[in-house]
């Protein structure tokens, strides 16, 4: 209750001064009436009373702490002046609060990225224990998907997993939803039974699957994910229980799943893994499953790892035709998500601390060179009795002020940049997109920021408490030089450090640019523009890969499209350009000696149309190409790129070779090499060129490529009215241009970069900033040296020289230390570099001259004014 | 014991000195110190409203402004029931530091 009072009696402060001021003067008036009255003269009484009361200003001070809660008061007061003392030097306090807001807004920005991406956890139960599981093989990079009859040898044979669970995520599987007239491709995704209840997803309606569902004879049955039972049905409860008709065939719906999409896979319509064709159901080859575990409590990643090892290598004993060089890899679940963007945001994130320590050093900096102008105030409020702990108190409500709206500047930055980093992180593959949409201002994040801010301010505040002096004489000496002659060694140290710490950021950003530089200037061994892609996906069973109907529907939609003026060519192929195909086959070069079937090459396969080479523009160097009569007799001819020339056919003509295909099966096919095309980088940029293995014909499902002379995304109405006019129900979808797939593919690099360069920038300007700060500074506090100097004959140019010389020390030192510590650091990021060392020449010359350029230039201003000084007026001065 | 020493010797004279006279002011709280114990204890005058105002908001005493018999404004001071009971505390606390004390004597 007490403490209530003494708030409150602060707000009555006259009252309770008045008060108590009254109180102790009736006091001592009652005492010089008694003295009086024994007989002392009114003097003598007055002054033996103030004798026996004490020093009445102090005791009226004491009383009032005891009644008012006084240290708050002191606070007010102290956040009050300290406000003031900011307005009134405007440019200061801008400065500070811009420099501190930006720094901390990069910080949060992207750190709200890493929160999201890295930290946060997933919205599985226990999802640190879902581990994924991939095969390997030597000429894979990374894991692959798994085999059908291996997930269940690992299923039946593993000991370290509660459950493991299966589903087809990889191949991006689709089929035509029929809904009365019109049809859909959805697409589709096969799931063990036991996937949803792994993964802790209880069903928004209805029920997933259970064990009875995925046998093999089992009724079709359906569970939609809400989104694609928003789009495709509009909500309707009434869902439950319907048939829907899936490529021809019915299938009742049984469960919608929660919204959200944070599913391993985005999948619209998830069925039971059972129905994986009987192909892949019986033969070790396909590799369609991605497969997640739950490690059983206590059970480390590493004794799983051990046990899956055991079971492939049993696998490899027992199958070696298959499985002699397929290992397993375990990958925790949020690493399989996070995808590559692992180390790219991490990069970032150290280079916008980095930033962060620039902004502080400046900030610092700045708060040196004011304590230092107001060392003497500090002075004289010691003498006045003023405690140290006062004084930082003091300090510390300025810089909360500063940090506290830099802050708020900083978060609002943030704010407003967070739309623009999950669009461009969206676009980066590999990361999962529910990971992507959760980059977001949340509480975690703005308590890192707040309890950043909080600490600098604190720091700072600390900071001029060591300037404060410890002998109150010596500050108080008038013309006293000591603190104002040579500069503080602190503050070169701070300004040497922030030219280290910007030498490092700039080489990082000039690393990555030049980096990217060197990826969108790879030949892809083909033109991208004016060509567009689309996928088509004919319905089974009325349609069969490499049938009459199949043939017949292509081919006239081809020569349909040929026809139109805007169209140049057009063909299909079986993987979209750029995006990594893990379309391979096992082959044998017929003449080499056979070899054991676990060493069997396995290379790129593409089946492609008569007009996919003209429509990509690869030239055939050697040979024919394929036509209509190869698709049409299902003709067994190849022709390969130049890079399976070189590797598996040199010193051979390729054109009288024949290569083996079926190698595992009893009956090898033997077939005639007819051509050799141009290499392009199909499976990426930043890949060399594969060896591929051209065959001729149509599957049901195509990429359709087209190569047009006018923008690509214009003709598109004219595909449309062609496939229509050939059927009406027939659905086109994944609508891109090249140039479009080949621009996603580089999203991430192109991110990097341009984050980085955004960030280089902004450390060069601080930087450029803080020089400019010392060297003013330094120039003001010389100004009478300057003009003793000039006075005993130093010339304009030697001052300019000696203020340009100081520049040069600390810019120098800065220098030398930053690319010590750049060059330690970069190799850390060579996993983002293509074709780029770590210890780039070109990239140590732009990063170091830019700095030195923007150093010099920050200095000469100041020290040009330093130079115009006129020698009597410095002299003055004092 | 704590308590004792929060309240120190003086706030138990003030206390002990408004149970016995009901109703004064800071001067003749002094006088009545001075007076009852043979002007063996002086205060400084002044120490003694920090104490005071102390104990008004531990709510043991409570003040209101009155006139002397002279005819002037002056605070005067009275005992509140907590202040009672803690005065009955503080000399219960006292008397045994007191007998502690003289035990000590004794023994040495």
């Amino acid at each position: 209750m007490s403490l209530v009072h003494r708030v409150l009696n602060l707000f009555y402060r006259p009252k309770v001064d008045r008060e108590i001021e009254a109180e102790l003067k009736s006091h001592i008036e009652m005492r010089i009436q008694d003295n009086v009255a024994s007989g002392m003269s009114p003097d003598v009484a007055r002054r033996d009373a103030l004798l026996r009361f004490g020093n009445p200003t102090v005791t009226k001070e004491q009383v009032i702490a005891v009644d008012a809660a006084l240290t708050l008061e002191s606070i007010g007061m102290d956040l009050r002046y300290a406000f003031r003392r900011l307005t009134k030097s405007p440019g200061f306090s801008v400065t500070a609060i811009l420099t501190f807001g930006l720094g901390i807004g990069a910080t949060t920005a992207i750190f709200s990225a890493a929160y999201a991406v890295l930290l946060r956890s997933l919205p599985f139960q226990q999802a640190d224990r879902i581990i994924g599981i991939y095969e390997t093989h030597p000429q894979i990079v990374g894991g692959a998907e798994v085999n059908f009859l291996d997930y269940q040898d690992w299923r039946r044979q593993q000991t370290s997993f509660e459950q493991v669970a299966a589903y087809s995520g990889a191949s991006s599987d689709t089929m035509s939803l029929v809904m009365g007239d019109h049809g859909e491709q959805v697409h589709t995704v096969l799931a063990s039974s036991n996937l949803f209840s792994l993964l802790g997803i209880a069903p928004f309606m209805g029920r997933t699957f259970v064990d009875q569902d995925d046998t093999p004879n089992a009724n079709h049955v359906v569970v939609l994910s809400a989104e694609a039972w928003q789009r495709y049905f509009g909500g309707d409860h009434g869902i439950l229980g319907r048939n829907i008709d899936l490529n021809g065939v019915s299938y009742a719906v049984i469960g919608v799943l929660p919204p959200g999409g944070a599913y391993p896979t985005a999948g619209e319509f998830w069925m039971p893994l059972s129905l994986t064709d009987k192909e892949s159901q019986t033969r070790r080859v396909g590799h369609t499953l991605d497969v997640l575990g739950r490690l059983k409590p206590g059970v480390e990643l590493a004794e799983a790892r051990a046990d899956m090892q055991t079971i492939a290598a049993r696998l490899a004993q027992a199958y070696p035709a298959t499985n002699k060089n397929i290992g397993v890899q375990l990958t925790p679940l949020r690493e399989q998500l996070v995808g590559s963007l692992r180390p790219a945001i991490l990069t970032l994130l150290g280079c916008v601390v980095l930033v962060l320590c620039i902004a502080c050093a400046n900030v610092a900096n700045l708060l040196l060179v004011r304590a230092a102008a107001h060392a003497r105030e500090a002075a004289v409020r010691q003498a006045l009795g003023a405690s140290r702990l006062r004084l930082l108190s003091q300090y510390l409500s300025e810089t909360l002020i500063l940090c506290l709206l830099g802050g708020l500047l900083g978060t609002g930055l943030a704010a407003l940049t967070l739309p623009l980093l999950r669009v461009a992180f969206a676009h980066t593959g590999g990361a999962d997109p529910s990971l992507i949409q959760s980059i977001e201002l949340n509480v975690p994040v703005l308590l890192v920021a707040s309890s950043v801010c909080l600490c600098t301010a604190i720091l700072f505040a600390l900071l001029p408490m060591k300037k404060a002096p410890n002998r109150l004489a010596d500050s108080l000496r008038p013309g006293d030089r000591s603190s104002t002659g040579r500069r503080s060694w602190s503050s070169s140290a701070l300004i040497s450090t922030e030219i280290a710490i910007a030498i490092v950021v700039l080489f990082l950003g000039a690393l990555l640019i030049r980096s990217f530089e060197k990826l969108i200037h790879v030949n892809p061994g083909f033109r991208t523009d004016h060509l567009l892609s689309l996928e088509i996906t004919l319905p089974e069973p009325r349609y069969q890969d490499e049938t009459m109907a199949t043939n017949h529907f292509y081919e006239r939609l081809i020569d349909k499209l040929q026809q139109s003026p805007g169209i140049v060519s057009a063909g299909t192929t079986i993987a979209l350009p750029f995006k990594a195909s893990h379309a391979m086959t096992r082959f044998l070069v017929a003449g080499e000696p056979a070899l054991a079937p676990g060493a069997l090459p396995m290379e790129q396969v593409r089946v492609v149309s008569p007009e996919f080479f003209q429509t990509m523009g690869l030239q055939l160097k050697q040979g024919r190409g394929f036509e209509r009569k190869d698709v049409e007799n299902s003709s067994d001819l190849i022709i390969v790129n130049q890079a399976f020339a070189r590797r598996y056919l040199s010193g051979k003509d390729p054109l009288t070779s024949s290569i083996l295909m079926n190698v595992l099966s009893p009956h090898p096919e033997k077939m005639p090499v007819i051509g050799v095309v141009t290499d392009a980088h199909d499976l990426g940029v930043e890949s060399e060129a594969e060896p591929v293995l051209y065959f001729p014909g149509f599957g049901v499902h195509v990429v359709l490529l087209i190569r047009t002379n006018t923008d690509p995304k214009s003709i598109l109405a004219e595909v449309r009215n062609a496939v229509s006019e050939l059927d009406p129900a027939q659905p086109i979808y994944h609508v891109e241009t090249i140039d479009e797939v080949l621009s996603d593919s580089l999203a991430r690099q192109r991110m990097i970069a341009v984050l980085l360069g955004i960030f280089a920038s902004l450390a060069l300007t601080l930087a450029a900033i803080g020089i400019y700060g010392v060297i003013a500074y330094s120039v003001a506090q010389r100004t009478r040296e300057i003009g003793v100097r000039m006075a005993v004959g130093s010339s304009r140019a030697n001052i300019l020289l000696l203020m340009l010389r100081e520049a040069a020390a600390f810019t120098g030192i800065g220098v030398l230390v930053g690319l010590i510590a750049a060059l330690a650091g970069a190799h850390l990021a060579s996993a983002l570099l293509f074709q780029t060392s770590s210890a780039d020449p070109a990239s140590i010359c732009v990063s170091v001259s830019a700095l030195l350029i923007i150093a010099m230039s920050a200095a000469v201003l100041p020290a040009s004014r330093a130079a115009s000084i006129n020698p009597v007026e410095a002299l003055r001065s004092e | 014991m704590a308590r004792n020493d929060l309240l120190g010797s003086l706030g138990f004279l003030v206390l002990k000195t408004l149970s016995q006279s009901g109703s004064l002011h800071g001067y003749g709280i002094v006088l009545h110190i001075q007076r009852a114990s043979d002007e063996l204890l002086r205060v400084e005058e002044g120490s003694l409203y920090p104490a005071l105002h102390r104990m008004e908001q531990s709510g043991w005493i409570s003040s209101e402004w009155a006139l002397t018999e002279t005819n002037r404004k002056a605070k005067y001071y009275k005992l509140t029931a907590a202040g009672r009971k803690e005065l009955q505390e503080v000399e219960k606390s006292f008397e045994q530091l007191v007998k502690g004390v003289r035990a000590m004597l004794r023994y040495a």
